[in-house]
């Protein structure tokens, strides 16, 4: 597919949203620089079990639009929304085997087929249902972490996702798939281990179509760098799809003294009446 | 869904008041004469609003010193309770599906104020409305380890002539957990209503 094509196919794919933010309000117990600015390179604060604390509001790192454009071509972007520009999309939300080299894709033929199919399809925005992980934390809105000693929860503005800190290990058997899975965590030193399963196979990868199957487990490795920086290596296992597991880095920035807001999508769905149906 | 698993509230947030001494102002009954009864936005996957604390369906609720976090099965909602010592905001720009919740602890109760809904949701299935001015005070106290004591009293003065209050119990449900409910991977109610 040329680059002008999948431009265009992307900017469909956004779709709008009325983004809000809720008054600027300073959190207690900020760094902050001389000039009263949040000091995002102190040191990572610990909870009150001496953990690392990784609540706060995060937002993956932008890519700028000319890496964009490097990566994508020039027609990336062409069709941009307002708070929705490509450029703050994760480069990973447009295509998560980014980092490969033509040819050396893990990337298998039923996944590829599937791919193809989707190239022309929207996601599954398009009729309200969750874009799941990890493209759920990549495209251009931020998600929250609220962690306490058993659960630690992620917020996203339109959905959220529990990752249970009990000691539990994964279910023998899912009986339900699910869009969001089921996660566990563990602490190994101060990187908070997350690993996820029992996913439906209904979420895309990213924007453009990457498959998975139902036997997806992904583990993410967090660690909080400073105050404003938390690193994310995600890795993806799904061997019904991709020949090997692959791992993508994410780094996530502070958003302090802000907040996610709701969005709830059917307050004004547009696209199913000229989609497919569901 | 059964009827027995549904809280009174949930039918008619008056059902406590006499005929005839239901605080309705006539500007609340001509709303519920205009809209259909029924659930109004939830029929057509948007959210409860403000009576998610008695809608049948179960909830979690996550405690951290500085905030709580409330999750709901539909749609993996969630609703924000800030007890980091901040008020409700003295103006709120947007009016939200869920409004704006700050909460302080009065001995061992939890009381919550609420405010910045938008008005399109209704208080119970009967279509009670309520306007953008609809504030909510909630208290929570947990009266042993498995249940929870809610009080909530409605002050909306452009609807009801005065705040009313309802008091209900929670059950905690040990061993248990909530599940996913997207309300759009099955939704086949909007092509038979006449309006979202």
């Amino acid at each position: 597919m040329i680059p002008q094509q999948r431009s265009l196919i992307l900017g469909a794919l956004f779709c709008t949203v009325v983004q809000a933010q809720w008054l600027n309000y300073p959190a207690p117990g900020t760094p902050r620089t001389r000039d009263g600015k949040p000091n995002l390179a102190a040191p990572a604060p610990r909870a009150a079990d001496g953990k690392p604390e990784l609540s706060g509001v995060w937002m993956h790192e932008h890519t700028s639009l000319a890496e964009m454009k490097r990566l994508f071509g020039d027609g990336v972007g062409a069709v941009n929304v307002p708070g929705m520009e490509v450029e703050t999309v994760s480069k990973y939300a447009v295509n998560i085997l980014v980092d490969f080299k033509p040819g050396e894709s893990p990337i298998r033929p039923e996944a590829e087929k599937l791919y193809r199919q989707r190239l022309t399809r929207g996601d599954t925005r398009l009729t309200c249902l969750p874009v799941g992980i990890p493209l759920a934390s990549l495209l251009s809105e931020p998600f929250k972490i609220i962690q306490s000693p058993r659960l630690t929860a992620v917020l996203y503005e339109d959905s959220h996702r529990q990752i249970y800190t009990d000691g539990r290990e994964f279910p023998k058997e899912f009986a339900q798939p699910s869009w969001l899975g089921y996660s566990i965590g563990h602490w190994e030193r101060d990187t908070f281990v997350v690993e996820s399963a029992g996913f439906n196979d209904k979420t895309w990868l990213d924007v453009t179509g990457h498959p998975h199957s139902e036997a997806l487990r992904i583990t993410e490795r967090y660690r909080r760098r400073d105050f404003g920086h938390l690193d994310d290596e995600m890795t993806l296992d799904d061997p019904g799809m991709y020949t090997k597991p692959f791992t993508i880095k994410v780094t996530y920035e502070l958003q302090p003294a802000s907040d996610i807001f709701e969005y709830f999508c059917d307050e004004n769905e547009k696209d199913s009446a000229h989609t497919a149906p569901k | 869904m059964e009827l027995d698993y549904i809280d009174k509230y949930f039918l008619s947030v008056l059902v406590d008041f006499k005929p005839n001494e239901a605080p309705l102002r006539p500007e609340a009954v001509a709303l519920m004469r205009q809209r259909p009864a029924g659930g109004g936005p939830m029929r057509v996957c948007l959210p409860a609003g403000p009576i998610v604390p008695y809608i049948p369906d179960p909830h979690k609720i996550v405690q951290t010193p500085s905030q709580l976090v409330i999750m709901y099965e539909a749609d993996n909602s969630h609703r924000q309770i800030y007890i980091d010592g901040r008020g409700l905001p003295k103006e709120i720009i947007q009016p939200s599906w869920q409004g704006y919740s700050a909460g302080r602890w009065d001995g061992d109760t939890l009381v919550v104020e609420t405010a910045g809904f938008n008005d399109k949701t209704s208080l119970d299935l009967m279509g009670h409305p309520h306007s953008e001015a609809l504030r909510v005070v909630e208290r929570y106290h947990r009266r042993d380890f498995g249940h929870m004591d809610v009080e909530m009293t409605f002050d909306d003065p452009q609807m009801y002539t005065n705040p009313f209050t309802i008091k209900f119990a929670q059950d905690l449900w040990a061993d248990s957990d909530i599940f996913e409910a997207f309300c759009n991977e099955n939704e086949k109610d909007s092509a038979h209503l006449v309006q979202k």
